[in-house]
């Protein structure tokens, strides 16, 4: 009787990974099959082959140059950063410079910013180390620059990271400038390398997904998708392609698609940060004909220029010269925040006395908080003051983490600021101030590009922080769709659009 | 007496960096090499390498103990290694191309060998990477981890996470593969 037989079987009897009764089969096959044992005998010369191909060794400096490229992705100090290779310092570096822009965003509504369970931040020759009392000692003093609440609220509050007797919390975690992101250790993004979707809400759905993906630790990875609506097809397909090109990351045709898929979809596959920065410059760069959408609850939308007009009001309201006043304001809004946090959700903004409420300015609201809290902390001089800033931190992150994320909030059409601009405004504002120049300048807004190569300086670390991790890669299909009649719970900026 | 890789990662977590340098020093010669027959290249081999050891410093606290060390760090170089890849072009194919590529000299493991021997060797190494860039990614790598890693076809699915069976027919038919590019120099006397 003829024996079923597949040659695969050959190849598992030469290494040894078969049963006994395989083996016995393929012992017998070749005692009458010398095409069978000519096959096996090639096999064995391969082997042989392989065995004898060269090896070389790395030298001896090769350990000492990870650690040292390691510490530098993670604390990425301003100026310099050359690691080992060339290859890898431009990619971090380009990345870094070009995220700066997107960073200033992201100021804008730190309060999305989730509970921190974050990496410490470690001193030269010890990075993965415990944190002490929620932040690092030695860690770079970024919270003094203008950025500084942000990292000072997410470093001092958040964090459980050591014990009262300063023994390592169970999970000690070895990355991130003592900042944002990572909501718990998102493996790769996390370790706060992924400010950009923790504190967007337009990536926050997106980083989740990543999230699951990396957690999954599958390396067939999962196709997320995103639907980037265009206002005009062919011009929205060209600006999304360039998006991403600007981001490395190249389309893929490897996915099987049907035609009418291809029509509509961009599929990519590269690292989730890639694809995030992809998005992230996308937006910022505001693009009227993109809008970005990473499926249901999170509607992503770029504002209209009335809307935006308005929120650039408001901030500038916000970052105004009378400081005394804003001081008393303080003290009320906090109050009313804290009762609304119990009554869930809306916080409180209010304009500074004597100052108009700009029109829309409640839909605004969250983001205007934000920003403010963030300008409170910076300007705030007294320690008394930063500790209960820093004590109300969490509260606030986490009523808007929950409002931005939720149905709910998706619901109420919120809508996001797509660009830097208005903290960039607050900079400026600050620092006219502080040189004793109080005027408001109509230029403001053009300001930003002015400073645009001190605000990559300024946010080197940030940018550089997010960049630190790689990840496994993402398989991304982005849906194009036109962005006609807009459904009924889109917001309605999204269509006035030029 | 050397620690176990569970003891230096703890160690690490700990905030003994030094003890992921150990890790490194361990690894690292096993990795690139294996890395240089997957990518054919020395240069993206020491990238890909050093990024690997970066993004597990990097991970570390995630790494949960399920796997081996060595897998897990594969894995992640297996995903630097595509990302990289796909960055670039695709390069052309020859053996002079794989040679000039991959910057590779050749040691002649006989010194005792006539030089003629030592040519023969070095084309027929040549001749082997080259086939081996020929293959498909997913048969060279499984092919490579048989072959240079030793690795069991259990630990090989782990890693390119795919069945066992999956790794059996990919392993095989890059066999066969390889077998039929090579005819003509498997035909030569073994020697080696």
């Amino acid at each position: 009787m003829k024996e079923p037989f597949s040659e695969e079987i050959l190849s598992a009897y030469l290494d040894g990974e078969i049963s006994p009764d395989e083996r016995a089969r393929v012992e017998r096959r070749l005692e009458r099959d010398p095409r069978a044992r000519e096959q096996v005998e090639d096999f064995r010369r391969l082997s042989q082959i392989f065995a004898g191909l060269p090896r070389t060794e790395l030298p001896a400096s090769f350990a000492g140059e990870v650690l040292q490229l390691a510490e530098r992705r993670m604390l990425i100090p301003e100026g310099s950063v050359r690691p080992a290779r060339g290859r890898a310092s431009r990619w971090v570096l380009g990345a870094a410079a070009s995220m700066a822009a997107a960073a200033a965003l992201l100021l804008i509504i730190q309060a999305i910013a989730p509970d921190h369970n974050g990496p410490a931040i470690a001193d030269r020759g010890g990075f993965p180390r415990p944190m002490q009392n929620g932040r690092d000692a030695a860690a770079p003093d970024i919270a003094k620059g203008s950025d500084g609440a942000f990292f000072d609220r997410e470093g001092a509050g958040t964090r459980p990271s050591t014990t009262a007797a300063g023994e390592p919390a169970a999970a000690p975690v070895v990355s991130g400038v003592g900042g944002f992101g990572g909501r718990g250790g998102l493996p790769g993004l996390s370790d706060g390398t992924n400010e950009s979707h923790e504190t967007d809400p337009r990536l926050a759905e997106f980083g989740e997904k990543i999230q699951e993906i990396n957690d999954s630790e599958d390396p067939e990875n999962i196709v997320s998708a995103v639907t980037v609506y265009v206002v005009d097809r062919a011009e929205g397909l060209v600006l999304l392609q360039r998006s991403l090109e600007a981001s490395n990351v190249q389309p893929e045709g490897e996915r099987e698609r049907s035609e009418k898929e291809k029509a509509d979809t961009i599929y990519v596959v590269a690292e989730p940060e890639q694809i995030i920065t992809a998005f992230s410059k996308m937006l910022d760069r505001e693009h009227p004909e993109l809008r970005v959408e990473v499926e249901a609850p999170i509607k992503v939308a770029t504002l209209d220029r009335q809307t935006q007009q308005k929120f650039d009001d408001l901030m500038r309201d916000l970052s105004g010269p009378h400081a005394a006043a804003r001081e008393l304001e303080k003290a009320d809004i906090k109050r009313r925040n804290k009762a609304d946090d119990g009554e869930n959700e809306k916080p409180v903004v209010e304009p500074r006395k004597g100052a108009a409420k700009p029109e829309g300015a409640g839909e605004l609201k969250s983001q205007a908080k934000s920003a403010k809290s963030s300008e409170d902390r910076r300007e705030s001089s007294n320690p008394r003051e930063q500790a209960a800033q820093s004590q109300d931190a969490p509260a606030d992150a986490k009523n808007e983490s929950e409002g931005m994320r939720g149905p709910a909030g998706a619901a109420t059409g919120r809508q996001f600021v797509g660009r830097a601009p208005p903290e960039l405004e607050q900079r400026d504002q600050t620092a006219r101030k502080n040189s004793g120049d109080s005027r408001r300048s109509a230029e403001t807004g053009k300001s930003a590009a002015r400073d645009a190569s001190d605000r990559a300086k300024d946010q080197q670390p940030l940018a550089g922080n997010r960049l630190a991790a790689r990840s496994p890669l993402v398989r991304v299909l982005i849906r194009v769709a036109s962005d006609s009649p807009p459904a009924p719970d889109r917001p309605a900026a999204t269509k006035s659009a030029p | 007496v050397s620690k176990p890789d569970q003891e230096l990662i703890a160690e690490c977590l700990k905030g003994q960096t030094h003890a992921f340098g150990d890790l490194v020093a361990r690894y690292q010669n096993r990795l690139y090499n294996t890395l240089v027959a997957v990518l054919g290249s020395v240069d993206d081999a020491h990238d890909v390498t050093q990024e690997a050891f970066v993004s597990a410093f990097q991970k570390l606290q995630t790494f949960k103990g399920r796997s081996a060390f060595y897998s897990w760090l594969f894995r992640i170089a297996l995903n630097s290694a595509a990302s990289q890849r796909r960055k670039k072009s695709r390069l052309a194919v020859s053996i002079e191309a794989t040679r000039e590529e991959s910057g590779i000299e050749p040691v002649d493991r006989h010194p005792a060998s006539r030089p003629e021997h030592a040519m023969e060797t070095t084309e027929r190494q040549s001749a082997v990477r080259a086939a081996l860039a020929e293959l498909a990614e997913e048969f060279r790598t499984a092919l490579v981890l048989k072959e240079m890693e030793e690795m069991s076809y259990e630990q090989i699915a782990e890693i390119v996470g795919c069945p066992l069976g999956t790794v059996r027919s990919r392993i095989h038919r890059a066999r066969c593969e390889l077998r039929e590019k090579l005819s003509s120099l498997l035909k030569e006397p073994c020697d080696s």
